[in-house]
């Protein structure tokens, strides 16, 4: 089918080889790619509830059908793995250009099995791909191991790599592509640590075919039109980032602070992407094939001097909000270590968060967390970044993540988690539909699975009032089925802003030749929705893990234009399993299985 | 202008235009094997035959060799010129069995290789265009030698030619693929003489002879990448003026 | 009016999709190493997009000797006349760009040829970092002031 190169490359790290195989075509019409593809293929290749750091565990890195094509925002790659923060299927999606330069390569999908003796990388160039030794790597981050990688390889190919963090296990390590990109959340990173795999690099010269060329032109200049008329992807994204945002949830009192224990940052406009562009950046820049260009080539300044790219509007709550920082040095800073020892930034700034949250409760002690760590303790944010890369001092305790480190001083009230990984950047007590997606999303506390804040707030496609819920569970099912199709096919989640599932469904069916309507797109991540969800039931989760922190159903918010208000996530709950045709236990009926041709994953 | 027909169709052709030319700007494919749009041509295959006919009189011409003086009414598929063809095919098959494109050609025309005379196989037809290409790039270092039988395209004295470059357009226009070479890294073998293939320093592919850059005219000092990485090349240097201007 | 290609490196934000509307446009795959556009980038987001300059003097056409490569003069474009092309790369060796490259398989010279006055680079650009535009003396002098060298090579060929 066109759209694929219908090879994916199986590498099996203990016993150091590589070898090609056909892709199984009717997997990738039904699953897409990216994510729905790597969850169908770990599924069926390994069984429920593996050691995520044992060599049982595979490591997918998956494209999908528009990655590589002129599609809307097609630089997209997934990571699929079992998740060592949490347990769950993690899949983390990433931009850049590695993605697309793995199809030009002649590749779908590379599955990393087993484990190496010692420290690797892949090297692929078209269709040569060899493990060579990478004992000179190990230790270094990820803009030394890029450069050295390019050096002595292609200096156009792709680099994919993990820092001295995934090295070193840390539990949201994450894979870092092309200096900046990041498969961020669930520790995917760390997973690649375990597997003494530090790199891959990809050089492609081929092409990616395309079905029906004028069809397929048409409908990218449909989507490129629907997304120069939009006014977060042709405006606000592009002239501020993801970071436009801190200005926005602080005017509607949901910017979490201070790790939740209030919603609104006095001067949260001193990290916002109005000052970020003012002063601390160069020039916006686009992963592969992205007319969006969201992304910040940025600096800072002072005893935090660096450059980098970023920082997301995530990060930047993360230290600065909810760690009760608003210096934009120490911010950028922060971000800018994470991305070079390969760390995921929300859960590194909300971990740090709780650890201030225990410090002034007196839970931890100076001696112990090496600083005064008060909330706005900036020298102390930016040292603990380094510090839980390499597990230093009590680095080694942040690097476990905020829900294992409340457990063990004794609070885990603190962790601002849900099945165990950090929530982001939208208080859910103010945006009832977004709490609905943390409780219920297949990776824990995770805002780009069902990304209600275009909606609720930004008003798109249609604004919905914050705190209303009873409409909330249809569109909280809505988005997460549409999100799952986008990351699947290749594309970015910010295209959503724009495109519906019928623009998605018209670039598929040009780019792969073969007719995919609106509702089958919607009906695919429906589909990659729910076994994902299955994972979750065979490994463990329950109902009782659809849920928030007690604090977000027991504080109500302090202050600001939310003030007083928890989340109804429990009230929320039961309709959403019925919009998503569940048992009342959550549970995914059999006739909904069926319906969505998942019969084969039914059993036990 | 002058008025012909064309398989009973008449059409305007310019004066002086080679008849395979005007059928082909009509719409209508002669096939041809020696004939190549970029070089001289020479008539050699005869494969593009056509019969003419000029006030009542017919016969058998190449059409690449025949230019429009005349009215003239053209038939470019009847059965003379398809025996004529068969004819041209069937010696071609005799000797090369294995050209694929001999082998189609056959196969569209009903020819069948005759054992009987069969000769010793050979992908060369002796259509000349390699040795009109190498001459045409100025490099002259194959021609056609021997007669008869024996008659094939050489270096002078079988032997390597200082003149060839190794730029390889010989084996491009070859339309039998009779005419192949060696690569291997840094590394190109043909007609007798291997080439250093210099390597980018860039990219580290392969990419040009230093014969190739010299017949080319490139400057010494200007021939370290190959064409994508000069132009990376080009960009960085865009960069470092538009700061300095600025 | 001949219109030209004229770019923006300031305004591109390196998001290749010139690239692939290239090679889909021309060789209908979306495929990045067969572009006749490429965009470079660097550090601190600074990208640069390249493609033929049409050089009034092109050493392409100087070098090629089978008459494969012609200038429309309607467009001033120099385009590649596939079947007059002889595989020889002469016009690759001499093009101080590299804005001209040999198409293995095709066994032909492949470049920028405005898409036959419809650049879908241009069409593509989300930022309009390259412009299809009319000839005027405005642009013009932008483009010749794009490279430096550019203007050293025609000299040379003068």
């Amino acid at each position: 089918m066109a759209g694929w190169t219908e090879t994916i490359l199986r590498v099996n790290l203990t016993e150091g080889t590589v070898k090609k195989e056909a892709l199984d075509m009717e997997a990738a019409k039904k699953y897409l790619g990216c994510r729905g593809l790597g969850v169908y293929y770990y599924m069926k290749e390994v069984k429920p509830g593996v050691d995520p750091f044992g060599p049982e565990n595979n490591l997918i890195f998956a494209t999908g059908v528009l990655t590589g094509t002129m599609g809307s925002s097609t630089g997209r790659y997934e990571v699929v793995t079992r998740s060592p923060l949490n347990g769950v299927l993690a899949g983390s999606n990433s931009g850049g250009y590695w993605g697309p330069e793995l199809k030009y390569a002649g590749y779908d999908m590379i599955i990393f099995e087993g484990q190496s003796p010692r420290p690797v990388y892949l090297n692929i160039y078209n269709g040569t791909a060899e493990l060579c030794d990478a004992s000179d790597l190990w230790g270094k981050n990820v803009p030394d191991t890029t450069a050295a990688l390019l050096a002595k390889h292609d200096p156009d190919a792709k680099v994919a790599c993990i820092g001295p963090a995934g090295e070193n296990r840390v539990l949201f390590a994450n894979i870092m592509n092309d200096d900046h990109r990041a498969a961020g959340r669930s520790g995917v990173g760390a997973v690649m640590g375990s597997k003494n795999l530090k790199a891959v690099v990809v050089r492609g010269t081929k092409g990616v075919k395309i079905g029906d060329k004028d069809k397929f032109l048409a409908a990218v200049r449909e989507s490129r039109r629907l997304l120069k008329e939009n006014a977060v992807t042709s405006g606000g994204l592009p002239a501020f980032g993801t970071n436009v945002l801190v200005n926005i949830l602080n005017s509607v009192g949901s910017l979490p602070t201070r790790n939740f224990n209030e919603s609104h940052f006095e001067t949260a406009d001193k990290v916002g992407g109005e000052s970020l562009a003012a002063t601390r950046m160069y020039k916006n820049k686009a992963c592969a094939f992205c007319s969006v260009g969201c992304g910040r080539v940025a600096w800072s300044e002072g005893k935090y001097a660096g450059e980098g790219e970023g920082p997301e509007y995530e990060s930047v709550w993360s230290f600065g909000p909810d760690c009760g920082i608003d210096d934009i040095d120490a911010v950028n800073k922060a971000n800018f270590l994470c991305n070079e020892l390969g760390i995921d930034t929300i859960t590194m700034g909300s971990t740090i968060a709780a650890a201030m949250d225990l410090y002034e409760m007196g839970a931890v002690s100076r001696e112990e967390a090496g600083h005064e760590l008060k909330f706005g303790n900036a020298d102390a944010l930016v040292d603990l970044v380094e510090a839980t890369a390499y597990r230093r001092g009590f680095g080694n305790e942040l690097a476990e993540g905020s829900f294992r480190l409340g457990t063990k001083y004794g609070h885990p009230e603190v962790s601002m988690t849900v099945k165990k990984q950090e929530m982001p950047a939208y208080d859910p007590r103010g945006i009832q539909g977004i709490g609905l997606n943390y409780a219920t999303s297949n990776r824990g506390g995770c805002h780009v699975r069902g990304y209600t804040i275009s909606p609720e707030i930004l008003g798109l496609p249609e604004k919905l009032d914050q705190q209303s819920i009873v409409e909330k569970p249809a569109w909280v099912k809505g988005f997460q089925d549409l999100t799952a199709a986008v990351d699947s096919a290749g594309m970015c989640l910010f295209t959503t802003f724009a495109l519906g599932a019928p623009a998605i469904a018209n670039e598929i069916t040009g780019a792969s030749g073969t007719e995919y309507t609106g509702d089958d797109v919607a009906t695919a991540g429906e589909r990659i929705y729910n076994l994902e969800r299955l994972y979750n039931l065979k490994v463990g989760f329950t109902k009782a893990d659809d849920t928030l922190p007690q604090r977000m159903y027991n504080d109500p918010i302090s202050s600001g234009p939310m003030k007083g208000n928890v989340s109804r996530v429990p009230e929320m709950l039961p309709h959403y399993y019925e919009a998503r045709g569940w048992d009342e236990n959550g549970v995914p009926t059999p006739e909904k299985l069926e319906a969505l041709g998942l019969q084969e994953f039914m059993a036990d | 202008m002058i008025e012909i027909t064309i398989n009973g169709t008449p059409i305007e052709v310019e004066k002086g235009t080679v008849l395979l030319h005007a059928a082909k700007e009509n719409g209508v494919e002669i096939p041809t094997l020696c004939n190549h749009e970029g070089l001289n041509r020479e008539g050699n295959c005869r494969l593009c035959s056509v019969e003419i006919t000029e006030n009542g009189r017919s016969k058998i011409v190449a059409s690449c060799m025949f230019p429009v003086t005349r009215s003239i009414s053209v038939e470019t598929d009847n059965e003379r010129v398809k025996r004529a063809r068969r004819t041209v095919l069937q010696l071609l098959i005799n000797r090369n069995p294995k050209s694929p494109v001999i082998q189609q050609l056959c196969s569209e025309y009903g020819v069948k290789r005759e054992e009987r005379f069969a000769l010793e196989p050979d992908l060369c037809i002796r259509c000349g265009r390699c040795v009109r290409a190498c001459e045409t790039n100025g490099t002259k270092a194959i021609e056609l030698v021997g007669r008869g039988f024996d008659r094939h395209v050489a270096t002078p004295y079988e032997t390597e030619s200082d003149a060839c470059i190794g730029c390889l357009s010989c084996a491009t226009v070859c339309p039998t693929g009779k005419i192949t070479y060696d690569e291997s890294p840094g590394k190109r073998k043909i007609w007798h003489k291997e080439f250093d293939v210099l390597k980018c320093a860039r990219c580290g592919i392969y990419f040009a002879t230093k014969e190739m850059l010299d017949w080319a005219g490139r400057p010494e000092n200007d021939r370290a990448y190959c064409d994508h990485c000069q132009k990376y090349i080009e960009s960085v240097k865009f960069l470092t003026e538009h700061e300095q201007n600025k | 009016m001949e219109k030209i290609l004229i770019t923006s490196p300031e305004k591109c934000i390196g998001c290749g999709t010139c690239e692939l509307a290239c090679s889909l446009a021309h060789n209908g795959e979306c495929r990045p190493a067969i572009a006749r556009v490429n965009v470079f980038r660097f550090a601190k987001g600074k990208n640069v997009p390249m493609m033929c300059f049409q050089c009034e003097e092109a050493a392409c056409m100087a070098v090629c000797k089978t008459k494969a490569l012609v200038r429309d003069e309607k467009t001033g474009v120099v385009n590649v006349d596939a079947d007059k092309c002889i595989g020889c790369r002469m016009c690759v060796m001499a093009c101080p760009f590299g804005n001209i490259a040999f198409d293995r398989v095709a066994k032909v010279a492949i470049k920028c040829n405005h898409c036959d006055g419809e650049p879908m680079c241009a069409e593509f650009c989300p930022t309009a970092a390259i412009e299809y535009v009319p000839a005027d003396t405005a642009t013009l002098n932008r483009k010749k002031e794009f490279s430096a060298k550019m203007k050293q090579a025609l000299e040379e060929v003068k």
